[in-house]
């Protein structure tokens, strides 16, 4: 773990990025609230053969804070993002594996992913406005297999329009 | 063909969990172009109840996540909460909890066995991994009571103990079932039916793998080591040896040989386990109440890498919880496995990601 830490922030030293890594229990934590810093540091962690495992979004009063969890070589690297503006660049371009767990901060919380490849609903569906998670739904009005009377009238009324 | 999509699903899928795949096929009508997926069938919204309860309630609701891998949810939810509040734990909870963690696993890769043979029509075959498996269920009813969720994690300890006469009945099943697995390994590895059934069909490349971040028996079968019990070891796997089960191949097959020499693993990890199980307390003898804090914990569960994201606030009820399952991970990568394989093997590629549908959705 030390090594690698060490190995890290002289990179990010050597390139005058501003940031670095503190060990905290058995992962390595980082926090910044530059979006471009963010791109920079995704890339160097590419060039290392990271993975993206996981992207946790959560509202910190007006504001988002983004926890990028990469693993590198057996060790977690915890990246987090101070975002006002509910937007963030991508960094699927980067990584494939941010490809899901952006689309799904994004539909859950309202931020908007910036230059993503395929910004698509993930699990929601589309008849439901974003940032769902801060009002109440119903469970059948919430998943995509609706089985009620509202998808039967939707049924109908598609049946209606297609008929002319 | 033009124009023609092949639709399956929402339900019954290789399993009784919903997703939808649309199949766009070759010029040939017999084999895919191209596959997309429709998920969200069964999103309960999980991360947003478990902000409403309190961390001991937790234990129940992330148990019900899943079932095949219900016993990891509580597990890495309860090693996020100990790393927290600083506890660490009486050794015999951490052998105890690997013997749990290895039972499932046992069991959930013989459900997957079971399933490929059913989807290749093999039902004499299906019947003899379910009946297998079916022994790991009744070890699992004997000890914890039930057959699926064990209820075998707490906060700072697990639930249960063992005694001299379940030991010895966990050393029989596993002395019972090794020439079994060991028969199926020689099936798997010289049949012939069986290997041209099931080789080259749908592949995954290392370098494929690497790029989607797979994780779990779908990373291992195409040669990327993922296992979290050997880079990131959790729990007493740092105490206990086991080899980590690569294939290179990347197919059908690869997968389900790496599923049947892994049950071997465990085997080996639950005799070690038993033998060297120390002797003391099973859980923490006071309750501690949780600081404020964050921390992120994972596990390899009979899926592949399983993480958790806890951030606390002092209050008695988590003000963040994210987690991730390892199915999530190996959905993009049937996107790259299905182009070109045959229509009629959607259902056989798709169980050899071993999907957990009620996991990736919560």
């Amino acid at each position: 773990m030390k090594s690698l830490h060490v190995k890290l922030n002289d990179a990010l030293n050597t390139l005058k990025l501003g940031c670095h890594f503190n060990a905290q229990g058995d992962s390595l934590w980082c926090e910044i609230d530059d979006k471009k810093l963010l791109l920079q540091l995704a890339e160097i962690l590419q060039t290392m053969n990271a993975r993206v495992c996981m992207i946790t979004a959560y509202q910190k009063d007006e504001a988002h804070e983004l926890v990028y969890h990469f693993d590198l070589d057996g060790m977690m690297l915890n990246v987090k993002l101070y975002i006002t503006d509910k937007s963030v660049p991508s960094i699927t371009p980067l990584f494939k594996s941010a490809d899901w767990t952006e689309r799904e901060l994004s539909e859950i919380y309202g931020i908007a992913i910036l230059n993503h490849p395929n910004p698509k609903r993930l699990f929601l569906d589309e008849a439901i406005k974003e940032a769902v998670l801060s009002e109440y739904y119903s469970l059948s009005s919430a998943m995509s297999g609706k089985v009620s009377q509202a998808l039967w009238s939707r049924v109908k009324a598609a049946e209606g329009s297609n008929r002319g | 063909m033009d124009n023609t999509k092949v639709i399956l699903g929402p339900f019954d899928v290789a399993l009784e969990e919903p997703v939808y795949f649309k199949i766009e096929p070759n010029s040939d009508g017999k084999t895919i172009k191209m596959v997309d997926m429709i998920n969200g069938f069964v999103h309960r919204g999980i991360e947003s109840i478990v902000l409403q309860r309190n961390f001991l309630q937790n234990l129940i609701i992330t148990e019900k996540v899943c079932a095949l891998c219900s016993n990891n949810h509580p597990f890495t939810y309860c090693m996020a909460v100990e790393k927290i509040a600083g506890l660490s734990l009486p050794e015999r909870a951490l052998y105890l909890r690997v013997v749990a963690d290895e039972i499932k696993r046992i069991a959930s890769h013989l459900f997957n066995l079971g399933m490929l043979a059913h989807l290749i029509h093999n039902k004499a075959l299906m019947t003899q991994f379910l009946e297998a498996r079916e022994d790991f269920q009744d070890l699992k009813e004997s000890i914890w009571g039930n057959r699926m969720d064990l209820s075998a994690n707490t906060i700072g300890g697990v639930k249960f103990d063992l005694d001299a006469t379940l030991i010895a009945s966990i050393q029989t099943t596993l002395d019972k079932n090794k020439s079994k697995i060991e028969a199926f390994i020689a099936l798997f590895e010289t049949d012939a039916t069986l290997i041209t059934r099931l080789r080259g069909v749908g592949v995954l490349g290392y370098e494929d793998a690497l790029r989607l971040g797979v994780v779990g028996p779908v990373a291992r079968a195409s040669g990327v080591n993922n296992d979290v019990r050997k880079r990131s070891p959790y729990a007493a796997y740092d105490q206990l040896s086991f080899d980590v089960v690569l294939q290179q191949d990347g197919d059908v097959l690869s997968r389900a040989k790496v599923r049947l020499y892994e049950i071997l693993e465990s085997m080996k990890l639950l005799h070690q386990a038993l033998d060297a199980l120390p002797t003391g307390d099973v859980v923490l003898p006071t309750r501690t109440l949780i600081p404020e804090g964050e921390a992120i914990s994972r596990t390899e569960a009979p899926r592949g890498e399983l993480v958790y994201y806890l951030k606390t606030n002092g209050t008695q009820k988590p003000e963040r919880m994210k987690w991730r399952v390892p199915t999530y991970m190996n959905w993009e990568a049937l996107k790259v496995m299905m182009p070109n394989n045959n229509i009629d093997d959607v259902a056989l590629i798709f169980n050899s990601i071993d999907p957990c549908i009620s996991c990736t959705e919560r």
